[in-house]
């Protein structure tokens, strides 16, 4: 009886220090951070609402720093990374001033996607334009040696304006699903049905294969070079 | 004569360290412009509250979830949702993850996505829909066969548009293609547009097919609110002035260029409110050269008009933690980009 009692612990412990990498794996692997644009309009409820689905690791009101020369430390040390603050075509604003995401690879820490970041969304006015707005839609991300676009999968936005009445419903249905492990970028779109004004129109660029990527199960990234990028957008 | 000097110098120098401590903890509040007025308020006004009190079943839910796979041809099986709220219910199929059937029990509103591996590839969706008409005719075939229906009168055609994808090549070619066409019908109610949850907004995907549909069209019913239940244009208007300046952050100048009388829906009730819009003027620096510019954004927000609110509205919501100060990097974060010491050569990693 003992005998067995022995080796059922054995089998176990055994099993324990075979999962244990795989679990404490799962644990690094999945960082999420939410950097707040401004201060006093909201934008922290926003950034929270989509946190708190998680055990987060880091919550900042956000400087340009954190996105540009810094960004290994910050946004791309995350896997998923949201914004919420006031943004345009290809920039944001942050406490510290307004930033140029086309130009943000110009220092050693290139863009997002060379150390961590898989998905990053931006709950703001018009950061990712569809090709309706720009014909060309694409180079600001992928431009060599300055874009963005340096391993990410999928960078998800509005191409419209979106409003404060509704940004941190977006972000809380978003995060339930995320956590939910449903694909990724598909349910900012859901999100954006599920919550926004009927002008609040979502969208995304992606790297191709990763178009149905969930958040515990993504394809390798893309090379930080790569300028095949696809787009979805609501009109 | 040389003490007073340092002295003039260093009190100079800490008047301005101070000066410049205050500006940046304490921002001048915004210059507000009205093009605008709060519009007056009738007599008496109607606020309803959802029917559906008590909640579905979890059987509910399941007959539900079996009724929109089989009119969608799919499978659908019970999904973990940990961080759902409370009264939420999500299902997934196993093929695709961006299938996804999320309801909530408490309320009876659900969103259904069909899922997008059939419209994933370079190719246009055969047979959209070709016309608004013929989206709003299949729109009501769709909410016809699912047994829901929006009551005579409630339903405007808030948008019709749809879903494209885009792709750019390796070798520089680019190609738009067309997948679904969408149909979002908002709600009325007393002649007032209601904004917030209400909404039904479906996806058409290949023949007309149900590629995804919004349903949030709780049953509800009216009361008249009238005499001191209700605010009227002259107190709305220090409090909307009020929002409008604890709102808007650091901007510079707040322009209203809006401001309606509608129903706000925060799910269980629903409300007479002002829906405010406003272009804000924020003065920020933008790139290395630190350009000045000025940039101009929109907002909303929504002002209850009831003297004692039922409803959560949007302004109302607050974290339970706030970010941490990015100041805590150090100088790094505090400032501009300006680091050229980190530049290196990317390697040829392919």
């Amino acid at each position: 009886m003992n005998q067995r009692v022995d080796r059922r612990h054995r089998i176990l412990v055994f099993a324990f220090v075979l999962a244990f990498p795989a679990l404490l794996a799962f644990a690094a692997d999945h960082e999420e951070g939410g950097y707040a644009g401004t201060k006093g309009e909201g934008h922290d409820t926003v950034v929270y609402n989509f946190l708190k689905h998680f055990t987060y690791n880091q919550y900042y009101w956000t400087t340009e720093w954190q996105w540009h020369s810094g960004n290994d430390e910050r946004v791309d040390a995350m896997d998923i990374a949201v914004f919420g603050g006031h943004g345009s075509p290809w920039s944001i604003k942050t406490i510290t001033g307004w930033i140029d995401l086309s130009t943000i690879a110009d220092t050693g820490a290139w863009g997002w996607g060379d150390t961590d970041a898989d998905f990053i969304a931006f709950e703001s006015c018009k950061v990712v334009p569809g090709d309706i707005d720009q014909a060309d839609w694409w180079t600001k991300w992928v431009q060599e040696p300055n874009g963005a676009w340096d391993g990410v999968h999928q960078i998800m936005g509005f191409r419209t304006d979106s409003y404060q009445s509704t940004d941190q419903d977006v972000t809380d249905y978003f995060g339930a699903r995320v956590r939910a492990n449903y694909a990724i970028w598909q349910s900012w779109f859901d999100a954006s049905n599920e919550e926004a004004r009927s002008d609040e129109m979502a969208s995304v660029v992606f790297h191709p294969p990763a178009e149905f990527d969930t958040y515990a199960n993504m394809v390798a990234d893309p090379p930080y070079d790569s300028n095949w990028i696809g787009l979805w957008y609501q009109y | 004569m040389k003490r007073t000097i340092v002295i003039s110098i260093l009190a100079t120098f800490a008047v301005a360290l101070l000066a410049s401590r205050c500006h940046t903890t304490t921002p001048r509040p915004p210059e507000i412009i009205w093009e605008a007025n709060t519009p007056e308020i009738p007599e008496t006004l109607e606020t309803f509250t959802a029917t559906n009190t008590s909640p579905m079943s979890r059987d509910d839910g399941e007959r539900l979830a079996r009724r929109v796979a089989d009119y969608s041809r799919i499978s659908l099986q019970p999904a973990e949702a940990p961080t759902a709220r409370r009264g939420a219910v999500f299902y997934r199929n196993a093929d695709d993850p961006s299938t996804a059937l999320t309801m909530n029990l408490e309320r009876g509103d659900f969103l259904f996505n069909k899922g997008l591996r059939m419209y994933q590839g370079e190719n246009d969706t055969a047979a959209l829909p070709a016309s608004q008409e013929e989206a709003a005719r299949l729109a009501a075939e769709h909410l016809r066969a699912l047994d829901l229906q929006m009551p005579a009168g409630e339903s405007v055609l808030a948008h019709f548009g749809g879903l494209n994808m885009a792709i750019h090549r390796r070798d520089g070619t680019t190609s738009t293609y067309r997948k679904l066409i969408t149909i979002r019908y908002d709600r009325r109610l007393g002649g007032l547009p209601v904004i917030g949850d209400s909404r039904a907004v479906l996806q058409l995907g290949s023949r007309g097919e149900l590629a995804a549909l919004v349903w949030d069209w709780h049953p509800v019913s009216g009361r008249t609110a009238r005499g001191s239940e209700l605010l009227r244009a002259p107190e709305l208007r220090p409090a909307i002035e009020k929002r409008v300046a604890d709102v808007s952050g650091d901007a510079a100048k707040v322009v209203v260029d809006r401001q309606e009388l509608v129903l706000y829906d925060d799910g269980m009730v629903i409300e007479p409110a002002i829906r405010v819009m406003a272009q804000r003027t924020y003065r920020v620096r933008i790139g290395k050269d630190r350009e000045p510019r000025e940039i101009v954004v929109p907002f909303d927000t929504i002002v209850p008009v009831l003297a004692s609110p039922r409803g959560t509205y949007p302004d109302m919501l607050r974290p339970q933690e706030l970010p941490r100060e990015a100041s805590s990097r150090g100088k790094a974060e505090r400032s501009a980009d300006d680091d050229e010491s980190t530049k290196r050569e990317r390697p040829r990693r392919y």
